[in-house]
């Protein structure tokens, strides 16, 4: 058997056991209640995001004076704002802020870690030291603490916590890539690889990556929560997005003003908050309890 | 290895982190601002004030003489000056220290005492419905935000019911007991102030509840999940071969393994009591760090929000090195590394 | 007259209720241990002695179930017990075991004293005033009955601390605590060197010819069965397929199996150039072969082996086999 027929077999089989891979678990998450119920939550939120525009019944930025404080009826489902502002539309308006700074928070953050957690599991040695003790580094502060305090150095606004959340969570997925990077170094079609005289470069991300996907994906939607949670704490704090945007966070702040009387206006922003992030959270359970028995099998 | 060495070897690592903090900060707040002076001076100074801040805090000066005159400031305890209150933020600081060290304490307290029992409970009664009640129950509470959270708390306890205070660490009728700790209740026990220990007790609920309701899921999940695991381990075959009731091995020998790992979370736990510090302090009007760091945020007061992110950074960091140590205490095991 | 046996098994059926289906681990298991006597129950991986190990006790786990048959123990079935009495009189009193990996059958962060005392405190009652003592005591006469060197220091030790000989030992030690009066040991000595795997067995016979423990060593490893046993029981696919004394079993087997296992040891005396399997595997217990279980592999199998499970038949006193072979007599 020569070694280029060797490594295409070996290809071949790695690239058919993914695929089944993928089937088999999207078969798994479906049939589990509790992450059948969140993909379901996490469906409709994207559904709502995207359909925003034909969900709406009022325009969310419209002010009206002479409506304000307007308790919830047929015609305004969640009532009005302090600024006559159609809540319901408002809430569902911010569901395409929160997805999208969750999605870029995460998205950043999951590039960088794993080059970096790549890198360092691979080489080893003096670059594998340093990048741990940087990451140690990163890790010592409460994450949502030195997020607010770059996002803060870098000014108001969404993009701030964008980038301020990215570089308060890449050393996590940093260490996970790394950990997996470490245990599946030693396999053996790693050897075969080297044998045949492929590059490091082409190593790693041929042959180290793709199997690094899985427990990230479940890290992923298990942070997506998180994330969202992070972003509208730090809009509730008035580090984010600023009015009059329709951020979630931001609302209940405005909204906190008023609760003694008008409970509505930050009551539901919170709810579509809780909700999203439960729906987040049941999926990426389900998916941890997918993955878990299959992981442990390997 | 023995204890003391292990202890040694992380109290150097502590030191290397804590130098690596504050060089992050320092880059944080020298560099990133598109403008650090300002920044540091607020937005609405003027021309000649930016020129006299400049030069004050030295920002005419090369970078590596910045680094070596803020940490020289550090080490001597100065954090720099608040615009807002116009004071030094170390005095600022440790005026409110107390207020969110007794609110963290109390609230790491409950965590793990309700998260230990619900999680025990769980497990016991694993797929019984009261198992499905606590795990729904805590789901809910990690995907709730905390201000939202507070904000219903609020509402029902103090607005419909009138249970529960407003906000405030004690009754303003009252007088804070005598400062010996700082903290309300500590102080009152050991005055025998009975009046101030009620009511602080009392004023401290709603907050503890809040940061609570969001650990403790981490907590009942691991302990659910660690003593089912434990409860498959060999060793409980053996001590039931060996006639053991079910009671005492459940209740010594696997709570106490499934304990263990449980510690290492109350480091995180801390970690995530500062930060929701600064939302919680702010709705219960609680005269903490975290309150002070709300107000510097929406000022963009530069100088206390960099103190305090090094503060809880120290803070964090310690926290973590006593739980690794109790860690390694209760695990003989781990020593040996 | 011959005495009553101290255990008599009869029928016994343990089946594994998996989503995969029904694992018939235990299909009519029969053993007779007489007292005083070390008896051996041998057989493949996965043959089922270990589960039969955990049936006679009742700790068989989830999904599985003893299903039907009797567990006679001094004429008592232990399967008409309830938990409770099982517990309080049964386990670790009047029958006790040790199992294969002293590592993860030791509580980990409990001292060896903790555990033995633990142990003696469940069955035996102390009297109030000097109980501390006498545990203490009792727990250093447990660690020196089993040759422990240092008694003194074990007790204050963790399981990781002690060699794995020595953690054999303890579980012993642990077992015996309150005199029993069966003892299993599964597979005691498979994850132990074979030097400390000798002086574990030394102690199994000193154990039996000072105290008149009965014992049941479970191994899958003949030679330790010819070393240290009187009877032995062969199993294959959950079911006992011959029964003996040991010189028999080695001299004039008569069960196709044994045979075969006899014939796969490497032996000294002879030059074999290639050792002699039987061929297969063992059989899917979910979908057990019709009729007898070992008819696939059989060299003598016959038309009726598919059909029937053989009977069990005393070939000789004290000599029982389950082949179609031995069937009509």
């Amino acid at each position: 058997m020569t070694l280029e027929s060797l490594q295409s077999g070996l290809r071949e089989e790695e690239e058919a056991s993914s695929l089944q891979e993928i089937r088999y678990m999207a078969h798994l998450l479906f049939s589990n209640p509790i992450s059948a119920i969140g993909a379901v939550g996490v469906l409709a939120l994207l559904f709502v995001a995207i359909f925003a525009p034909y969900i709406i019944t009022h325009d969310p930025f419209a002010i009206k004076l002479s409506d304000k404080f307007l308790p919830p009826s047929r015609e305004h489902l969640f009532g009005t704002d302090h600024l006559g502002r159609d809540v319901f539309s408002r809430v569902i308006w911010g569901s395409r802020i929160s997805l999208t700074v969750g999605f870029i928070t995460l998205l950043e953050s999951s590039i960088v870690g794993t080059l970096i957690g790549l890198v360092s599991g691979f080489k080893g040695g003096i670059v594998d030291s340093i990048m741990m003790r940087i990451t140690d580094i990163f890790l010592a502060f409460p994450s949502i603490v030195l997020a607010l305090a770059v996002a803060a150095a870098l000014g108001r606004g969404l993009t701030s916590v964008m980038v301020a959340l990215g570089i308060t969570w890449w050393p996590l997925y940093a260490r996970l890539i790394r950990g997996q990077t470490l245990s599946i170094r030693e396999e053996q079609y790693i050897e075969v690889a080297r044998l045949s005289g492929a590059s490091n470069i082409r190593i790693m991300f041929r042959h180290v990556l793709p199997n690094c996907i899985a427990p990230l994906v479940v890290q992923v939607s298990m942070d997506m929560g998180f994330t969202i949670l992070a972003a509208a704490s730090m809009g509730f704090l008035g580090i984010g997005a600023q009015p009059p945007s329709p951020e979630w966070g931001l609302m209940c702040a405005i909204g906190s003003r008023y609760f003694l009387q008008q409970w509505w206006v930050s009551t539901f922003p919170g709810l579509a908050i809780f909700l999203s992030v439960m729906a987040f959270n049941l999926l990426g359970d389900g998916m941890r309890d997918v993955l878990d028995p299959r992981l442990r099998r390997g | 290895m023995k204890l003391r060495y292990y202890v040694v070897k992380r109290l150097t690592q502590l030191v290397f982190v804590l130098l690596g903090t504050s060089l992050i900060l320092f880059i944080v707040s020298h560099i990133i601002p598109a403008d650090p002076v300002r920044a540091a001076a607020g937005p609405k100074a003027t021309p000649e004030e930016l020129e006299i801040i400049k030069h004050k805090l030295g920002f005419d000066r090369p970078l590596h003489v910045q680094y070596i005159i803020y940490m020289a400031n550090l080490l001597r305890g100065d954090l720099g000056r608040s615009i807002v209150t116009l004071r030094p933020v170390i005095k600022d600081l440790t005026e409110r220290l107390p207020a969110t060290l007794e609110l963290s304490i109390f609230s790491l307290l409950t965590t793990a005492v309700m998260g230990i029992v619900l999680g025990i409970l769980s497990a016991q009664k694993r797929n019984k419905w009261v198992d499905h009640l606590i795990r729904v129950v805590s789901l809910s509470g990690i995907s709730m935000p905390s201000f939202w959270l507070a904000l219903l708390f609020q509402m029902i306890f103090f607005l419909r019911l009138g249970w529960l205070p407003s906000g405030g660490r004690i009754d303003p009728n009252l007088a804070p007991p005598t400062h010996i700790t700082g903290l309300y209740v500590l102080d009152s026990l050991l005055t025998g102030n009975i009046k101030a220990l009620i009511s602080s007790l009392h004023h401290l609920i709603g907050p503890v509840i809040s940061q609570s309701t969001i650990g403790v899921a981490s907590v009942i999940r691991m302990m659910r999940a660690g003593m089912l695991e434990e409860m498959t381990k060999d060793y409980v075959k053996m001590l039931r071969a060996a006639g053991l009731s079910e009671r005492l091995i459940v209740y010594k020998y696997v709570l106490k393994n499934s304990l263990v790992p449980c510690v290492t979370l109350l480091g995180v736990m801390f970690g995530s009591m500062l930060g929701g510090s600064f939302v919680i302090e702010t709705i219960f009007s609680w005269p903490g760090v975290g309150r002070y760091g709300t107000q510097a945020l929406l000022n963009l007061d530069f100088q206390p929000i960099m103190a305090i992110t090094l503060i809880m950074g120290v803070m964090y960091s310690v926290a973590n090195l006593l739980v690794d140590l109790l860690y390694a205490f209760l695990n003989p095991k781990v020593r040996l590394e | 007259m011959k005495e009553k046996p101290l255990l008599e098994i009869r029928d016994l059926r343990t089946y594994f209720y998996t989503y995969a289906g029904v694992v018939r681990a235990l299909e009519g298991v029969n053993l007779e241990i007489r007292k005083g006597e070390i008896f051996g129950l041998v057989g493949e991986t996965g043959c089922g002695k270990s589960v039969t190990a955990l049936s006679i006790l009742r700790l068989v786990p989830s999904p599985g179930k003893i299903v039907g048959g009797e567990i006679l123990f001094k004429g008592e079935d232990l399967l008409k017990l309830s938990e409770e009495e099982m517990r309080t009189r049964i386990r670790g009193k009047e029958i006790a075991a040790t199992f294969q990996d002293p590592a993860t059958y030791l509580a980990p962060s409990f001292t060896i004293g903790e555990q033995t005392s633990d142990v003696i405190k469940a069955h035996l009652n102390l009297e109030k005033s000097s109980k501390r003592r006498r545990l203490y005591d009792r727990v250093i006469e447990v660690l020196k009955r089993v040759q422990l060197p240092d008694p003194w220091r074990v007790i204050k030790q963790y399981p990781h601390e002690l060699s794995g000989g020595m953690r054999q030992r303890v579980m012993i030690g642990m077992g015996t605590s309150c005199n029993p009066s069966l003892f299993i040991a599964d597979e005691a000595t498979t994850f132990l060197d074979v030097t400390i795997g000798a002086q574990i067995l030394r102690l199994f016979v000193d154990m039996n010819r000072r105290y008149g423990t009965t014992m049941l060593i479970i191994t899958h490893n003949l030679g330790i069965v010819g070393e240290i046993c009187d009877r032995v029981a062969v199993m294959y696919a959950g079911q006992v397929v011959e029964t003996c004394d040991v010189d028999l079993l080695f001299n004039n087997p008569l069960h196709p199996y044994t045979n075969g296992l006899l014939q796969a040891i490497p032996r000294l005396d002879r030059d074999v150039e290639r050792l002699k399997e039987i061929p297969g595997t063992i059989p899917n217990l979910i979908h057990p072969p019709t009729g007898c279980r070992f008819h696939p592999r059989c060299p003598q199998a016959m038309e009726i082996c598919k059909e029937e499970p053989p009977k069990r038949v005393e070939v000789e006193p004290g000599h029982f086999i389950s082949c179609h072979l031995f069937g009509k007599i």
